[in-house]
């Protein structure tokens, strides 16, 4: 389903930045009979997908929901831990547990990081990933399984209670990931590159453990699955011989080479900040001095980024506003839809 | 009632109530277009939002085609979701048996043309769609015809990918899902289009089996039982055993079934009904087969197509 987009990326992150923040507001109509709330105020959203942002519009959104950062970064990684292991116990293939981490990240873009519930949330976007990847198991097979993983033990009365708990974050995960059920994997195109690239099988191995690697920082957020592929296949040709280029015909990939460059960054940070706690490092151990002159040579390479959002714009777009999702209506609609959004608005 | 500030819809009368949704008659405010308003249910299902629902927004948010019904909008109110789709008020099954409309080679020709196009649009999207009946091909007040219920679709799966077979209402369902295969393509959507092509000419389902056994027997009793020789590994297919071995049917047995059928017409159903899904033909054949290029008469405009004679 997903094509490749044609333009650069770098120019549309910005077009939805700047032209988003009214329609993003919310309208509000006189009151309906379907309406109780106390303001007698019925409030009307339209809601873009977003399926991509930017490295600040993220610490935008992390500066509103998350109180301490360190705390969320271990956290995460204990989660990921958590579901790679739920994952495999249920028998999901690898996609299922790549869609859960990223509906994972995706959850605290828009909502409050509480610490009393973040497993919840991961349970939650377990489940959905399931259904959106069409290996579906029921509720309460998943919810048993990650209340032994957790030693969660409940009486058949909490279990329904606890249920219902995770049946309203599934609404809010929904709505979060505003019924934007694409997917986005990149397996495919970094097995597709690597063949037209020639590379060999140990390479490709290689850069397929970085790319599995890579959901474990937020790239997935960022970045559209073939770029996150590329920086993948780049990185690993660097590791396995120096003499390797950073720049590949990045337009017969429809890669942007700024957003290349973003992804071989982030990759790079991974691996200098927290290689033991990557999958490389139980394959690959002696790889880790590769990564630092790589770093040095990939800063001397002077790479171009893309000019990131200016915090006075973040600020006053309403996208990363606190959502109340028990209140009002929510039209949703995906960011190809953004021409007919425009057209009404006009009127 | 409100459903936006920008575009308004109005709920007139509930048309009819399934597991999963509730369907609503409607007008867009602005404009005075017809529309149906489906509210999923969620909340008292024990799993959640339905997978169908699921994949009713996936696939029909990006898919636009004259054949593909339209979804207009997706709204989320009230602790539901609310999908607005273009108003179809007739479906196919009831014109095949509204006994008052009489249909011509014509009329046939085009149903079957808009089928073929509007699938053919969801396989060049890597869609399938997985329930193709008479009752889910829609037709609109302009006589075109579109494809709906997306609820079983998905996309076309990696190689290494087990699906289920346990899809396709049972008398449209393919001989490899009626073994169980785990592994299928798009031909299960052009197989059932072959069976609708069969009702179309006879006015009364094809193959209908009264349960999945029978649909077995049903099935190879009019196409032949597939082997060895027609279909190389079919044997290996979990549910092929304990099979009733019936000849395939000679062209001049097709002839007598299907009397109206002319030479190309039977080309085209027997290419679509190939039991071995790598022989069965794509859409591209099937739109591009002598049927539709070269013999008269040209499909009916849809415009023109028979309508229902009773109205509810």
């Amino acid at each position: 389903m997903m094509d490749i987009p044609k333009g650069p990326k770098s120019t549309l992150v910005r077009k939805f930045q700047e032209e988003e923040a009214s329609p993003a507001s919310p309208h509000e109509e006189n009151s309906s009979p379907t309406n109780n709330g106390s303001t007698g105020k019925l409030t009307s959203t339209i809601q873009l997908a977003r399926p991509f942002l930017t490295r600040n519009q993220i610490i935008h959104a992390h500066s509103k929901n998350v109180e301490n950062q360190v705390a969320f970064d271990q956290r995460r990684s204990q989660v990921f831990s958590f579901l790679m292991k739920a994952s495999s116990s249920l028998k999901f293939p690898a996609r299922v547990l790549e869609t859960s981490m990223y509906y994972y990240q995706r959850y605290y873009i828009l909502n409050r990081f509480d610490i009393n519930t973040y497993l919840d949330v991961a349970v939650t976007c377990l489940f959905v990933a399931s259904k959106n990847e069409d290996t579906i198991k029921k509720l309460r097979d998943i919810l048993a399984l990650t209340n032994q993983l957790r030693s969660q033990t409940l009486s058949s009365e909490q279990s329904e209670i606890y249920r219902k708990k995770i049946l309203n974050f599934e609404s809010k995960l929904l709505e979060t990931i505003s019924f934007d059920f694409r997917n986005f994997h990149s397996e495919e195109f970094l097995i597709k590159f690597n063949k037209v690239l020639h590379k060999s099988k140990s390479d490709s191995y290689l850069s397929w453990l970085i790319l599995f690697d890579s959901y474990q920082t937020e790239i997935s957020l960022k970045l559209p699955p073939h770029v996150i592929a590329l920086s993948s296949i780049i990185l690993a040709s660097k590791l396995e011989d120096h003499r390797a280029s950073f720049k590949v015909d990045f337009k017969k990939f429809g890669c942007d080479e700024k957003l290349v460059n973003e992804g071989l960054l982030d990759l790079l940070s991974l691996y200098i900040n927290s290689f033991n706690n990557t999958n490389l490092s139980v394959t690959h151990n002696d790889y880790e001095i590769r990564f630092m002159r790589i770093k040095v040579e990939f800063d001397e390479s002077k790479p171009g980024f893309i000019k990131d959002i200016e915090s006075t714009v973040l600020n006053k777009d309403e996208f990363f506003n606190q959502r109340d999702f028990s209140n009002g209506e929510r039209r949703y609609m995906l960011e190809s839809q953004k021409k007919r959004l425009y057209s009404e608005i006009g009127k | 009632m409100g459903l936006s500030a920008i575009n308004k819809y109005s709920k007139a009368k509930k048309v009819g109530e399934g597991t999963y949704a509730v369907v609503f008659l409607g007008k867009q405010v602005q404009t005075g277009r017809d529309i149906a308003i489906k509210e999923i249910k969620t909340g008292q299902f024990k799993d959640g939002l339905d997978m169908s629902a699921i994949r009713e927004v996936k696939y029909l948010q990006e898919l636009m085609h004259i054949n593909v019904i339209e979804l207009v909008d997706v709204f989320s109110a009230e602790g539901n979701l609310n999908l607005v789709l273009e108003f179809l008020p007739a479906d196919l099954e009831m014109i095949i048996k509204d006994r008052e409309i009489l249909f011509s080679p014509a009329d046939v020709k085009s149903w079957l043309l808009m089928t073929l196009r509007g699938v053919h649009h969801c396989h060049r999207n890597f869609i399938l769609h997985r329930d193709l009946k008479p009752n889910n091909l829609l037709l609109a007040p302009d006589g075109q015809l579109k494809i709906a219920d997306f609820g079983l679709a998905r996309s076309l799966g990696a190689p290494n990918e087990d699906l289920t077979s346990n899809v396709v209402t049972r008398w449209y369902r393919a001989p490899e899902l009626l073994f169980g295969a785990k592994h299928y393509t798009e031909a299960v959507d052009l197989w059932a289009i072959g069976i609708i092509f069969a009702e179309l000419m006879l006015r009364v389902p094809y193959l209908p089996g009264s349960d999945d056994l029978n649909q077995i027997d049903v099935t190879f009793q009019a196409l032949g039982t597939p082997t060895e020789d027609n279909w190389p590994n079919v044997s290996s297919l979990p549910g092929y055993n304990d099979l009733k071995i019936y000849p395939e049917p000679s062209r001049q047995e097709l002839r007598k079934r299907f009397i109206a059928a002319t030479e190309s017409a039977l080309d085209l159903m027997s290419g679509l009904l190939q039991l071995n899904p790598a022989k069965r033909w794509d859409t591209e054949q099937a739109l591009l087969s002598n049927y539709f290029g070269k013999e008269l008469p040209v499909p009916t405009k849809p415009e023109n197509l028979p309508k229902l004679t009773k109205k509810e």
